[in-house]
């Protein structure tokens, strides 16, 4: 068990709290505008298409889900050098090129499943297909995922009052860097306080 | 003052000092059209290119969306033709 400053897991579970309510108001907007025109969610398991997309999340959401990597036993050393592998890889990365040069995210398994589906980034939960699934591949050019850009911004207008409260501006790494970031802060080798600077240098530091 | 040259898949600029910069041989300017006299890659991009996987994953879906803008209709399947094509060399030379 991970033990941090009351006040850094206050923080932890407030932001929860709001990705959780952003996510499940978004989920409800998504189904009735599917139902409005007639289809439904085509999403499935096993379906990893949306897995080669970028993935970015806050400092906050990065140590929640080492956490519970952590915590759940997943935390191993082949993780750890995937995620240092996508970081390099992602980093100062323009989003096209991530999303047409296929770079998997580094928590999917071998059968197209999400190793830590329960504790899934923010940007995964509304993740939505009410169409083919197919066009949600980087390689299409088909209409694909359900357009989750408002509900980035009512997370992010629910977010930066808690990441002030650490003197941090609200901005979002790359899943990997966030996740090793969150490892480096949870072992005690970087003050969540005192980290906005870090979070703006090249990967090799974590 | 020149300024930074501009990386040929993002098109960003990028220090020189801070790239990958391809000069092609006369032998390899002559098998394709318009060679340009340098090629430039800012540092995130070459890392996805020079990668066995991510590499021919990105020239093969660049290929793929061109295809489809031209109306080719079995673009996806020449893409994959050709991913595989560049996957089997990238292999071999790794």
């Amino acid at each position: 068990m991970i033990r941090l400053p009351v006040l850094v897991e206050r923080s932890i579970a407030d932001s929860e709290v709001a990705r959780t309510e952003v996510a499940e108001a978004f989920k409800a907007e998504v189904l009735s505008h599917a139902a409005e025109m007639g289809s439904h969610l085509s999403c499935r398991k096993g379906c990893s298409n949306c897995c080669y997309h970028p993935v970015l999340m806050t400092l906050l959401e990065g140590l929640t889900l080492y956490k519970w990597l952590h915590e759940n036993g997943l935390w191993t050393n082949a993780l750890k050098e995937t995620l240092k592998k996508t970081a390099r890889k992602t980093h100062n990365l323009p989003f096209e090129v991530w999303s047409l040069g296929l770079i998997p995210c580094p928590l999917l398994d071998d059968n197209g499943l999400c190793k830590a589906y329960e504790a899934r980034p923010f940007s995964c939960r509304i993740t939505y297909s009410t169409g083919d699934p197919k066009n949600c591949h980087p390689h299409s050019l088909g209409p694909g995922m359900f357009p989750k850009s408002a509900a980035f911004e009512k997370l992010t207008a629910a977010e930066t009052p808690i990441l002030r409260r650490h003197h941090l501006v609200h901005f979002r790494l790359p899943l990997a860097a966030s996740v090793l970031y969150g490892e480096l802060i949870a072992q005690g080798g970087l003050d969540l306080d005192d980290c906005q600077t870090a979070l703006w240098k090249a990967p090799d530091g974590i | 003052m020149e300024s930074d040259p501009k990386c040929l898949v993002c098109g960003r600029g990028t220090p020189r000092n801070d790239s990958r910069i391809i000069v092609l041989t006369t032998e390899e300017k002559a098998t394709i059209a318009n060679p340009l006299d340098e090629y430039v890659y800012c540092k995130p991009c070459w890392n996805v290119l020079s990668d066995p996987n991510s590499g021919p994953a990105l020239i093969s879906g660049i290929a793929q969306h061109h295809l489809r803008r031209l109306g080719v209709l079995n673009a996806e399947e020449l893409a994959q033709r050709f991913r595989s094509a560049l996957t089997s060399r990238a292999i071999r030379r790794s």
